[in-house]
């Protein structure tokens, strides 16, 4: 479980970027933390792993102080940040130097994976392109079956056929230990494979509902004509036309437009947390 | 093929979390794969750059016992830098925001960091430069046609080097752990600073006590004074010196790298 209490953070010279964020992420989940460029969404995945120190309050993973970055709460975290840089090694060199350092790596599952992404274990990490290194460190996060894994931005640089891959990938290595935190502001990339989505907006957490529960109390319209103004949480104009995020009445769950629903929360997340309450 | 095994799950379990031998070698073998090609090519460029000036100055200057202790004095000044040089890049992957994420989240705690990047720098760059200076000497010695002189370029200079080195390495050690980037540069600039004012200080309570007549009669100076110098600069600062100042300046370096952040 991870526990974020009372976190206040703010970069040196700079406005502060938490104010009091409290959070708390349950294993067998799959979230998904969105957020406005620059609301602090890398910050706070950051402090998460260990690697960014609250000014107050207290990041706990598993038990440990995050900021102690123990190597027994180290060997169950991987993080794969937006910006990276692989060694100019082989892929082979790789794992045999880093795999040694989780106690759960699966040398078969990495070699399903990479398989899979269709990269061979000879090529030189600094010889692939920028997605095949994100193929190459979202298949090495996964087969260390750390039982945090914190992705930034996962799926910038994938090619369309990557991020089908990417969401199957994701979505079959999930189990009740596990818990993944996937950041995105790119939020149809993570449509159908996240359970709960959390959202950050100045400093603080805005937003945090199962999927489940939001397909059963709101439904998203793209034509709100003839839906009563007290039934409609949120509206904005769409191709023409007036959509937004509508009380479901019916009880019968529906598809979630991760878009609208950001949007929605951004504009006005007080109602809408209103209406999740009652 | 697989050619390490990972620690299993009860082995990590009963792992000691602040010190394991097992994580530290792991640690070492990281370090030393990801180095590697720029360590062959520093040793190497390094290593010719050396065989040819000794090569020059021996094959010129036959029979002059004198170049090859200037020579050795060569490979001591070399033997210096190149260690400082290399310590302050041992940290080198925390410097870089997208290298850094990787190696302040790697499962080791921060003393084997610690412990690895002093083993490194410290004992075994100085047997890897004692080798390398063996080759030299003896090439120098059998080139300028003095074999005998050999043995004697290795004398107790050579060690009191050796262990100043082991000693101020600690400073360019801590440099590593806290500066990011430029980290020798930046380690120099502070020593500078550092001796400046020390230089300040030092000036300024010599004038206090001895006032401004310059040179000082030794006979008009206070005993008691004089004796109190003595002690500090004979006692104290030796002492300090050769036994305080590396230890402290690694627990403070312990302190800088669990203090980094991204």
């Amino acid at each position: 479980m991870i526990a974020l209490k009372d976190i206040q953070f703010r970069y040196k010279k700079q406005r502060p970027l938490f104010e009091n964020l409290n959070l708390t992420l349950q294993p067998g989940f799959i979230y998904g933390l969105l957020g406005k460029n620059g609301a602090g969404k890398s910050s706070l995945l950051k402090h998460m792993a260990g690697l960014l120190y609250p000014n107050r309050g207290e990041c706990r993973v598993f038990g440990y102080n995050a900021q102690d970055r123990n190597p027994l709460m180290l060997q169950d975290i991987y993080v794969i940040p937006e910006e990276f840089e692989l060694p100019g090694i082989s892929i082979a060199s790789f794992i045999d130097n880093n795999a040694v350092f989780y106690t759960r790596f699966d040398y078969a599952q990495m070699d399903a994976y990479l398989t899979e992404f269709e990269l061979p274990r000879t090529a030189k990490l600094s010889n692939l392109s920028y997605g095949q290194k994100k193929k190459f460190l979202i298949a090495f996060g996964l087969s260390t079956n750390a039982r945090l894994l914190i992705l930034d931005e996962p799926t910038n640089g994938l090619d369309i056929p990557s991020k089908s891959q990417f969401r199957k990938i994701m979505a079959s290595s999930l189990d009740e230990e596990k818990l993944i935190i996937i950041s995105t502001h790119q939020v149809r990339d993570l449509e159908n494979l996240i359970d709960n989505i959390v959202v950050l907006e100045q400093g603080s957490i805005v937003f945090n509902q199962n999927v489940a529960d939001i397909s059963e109390k709101v439904t998203f319209e793209y034509n709100l004509n003839g839906v009563p103004d007290n039934e409609v949480l949120y509206a904005e104009e769409l191709h023409g036309r007036r959509a937004g995020i509508v009380k479901n009445l019916s009880g019968l769950e529906t598809r979630i437009d991760l878009e609208l629903l950001f949007n929605g929360i951004i504009k006005d997340a007080a109602t809408i947390n209103r209406h999740f309450a009652n | 093929m697989n050619t390490t095994i990972p620690l299993t799950l009860v082995q990590a379990k009963t792992m000691n979390p602040v010190f394991d031998l097992g994580r530290l070698g792991f640690f070492l073998k990281r370090q030393l794969s990801l180095n590697l090609n720029t360590l062959w090519m520093a040793i190497l460029s390094g290593f010719g750059t050396l065989l040819v000036i000794s090569a020059l100055f021996a094959f010129f200057n036959r029979e002059d016992t004198d170049v090859l202790f200037g020579l050795r004095n060569l490979y001591l000044v070399a033997f210096f830098l190149a260690g400082y040089v290399f310590t302050s890049l041992v940290f080198n992957e925390m410097n870089s925001p997208k290298k850094s994420y990787a190696f302040l989240t790697l499962p080791v705690s921060k003393v084997e960091k610690l412990v690895g990047a002093w083993l490194v720098s410290a004992p075994v760059f100085v047997l890897l430069y004692g080798a390398i200076m063996v080759l030299l000497a003896f090439f120098s010695s059998m080139l300028a046609q003095q074999p005998e002189v050999f043995p004697h370029l290795f004398d107790r200079d050579v060690w009191i080097c050796v262990k100043v080195y082991l000693v101020t390495h600690s400073v360019f050690f801590l440099g590593a752990c806290t500066f990011k980037g430029n980290n020798f540069l930046k380690t120099l600039l502070a020593l500078i600073v550092f001796a400046l004012i020390i230089a300040v200080y030092s000036g300024s309570v010599g004038y206090l006590l001895l006032g401004d007549q310059g040179q000082v009669n030794e006979e008009s100076i206070n005993p008691a004074l004089k004796e109190n110098f003595e002690f500090i600069f004979t006692r104290i600062i030796p002492f300090i010196f050769w036994y305080l100042l590396a230890p402290f300046l690694l627990v403070v370096s312990y302190f800088k790298l669990q203090e980094r952040q991204v």
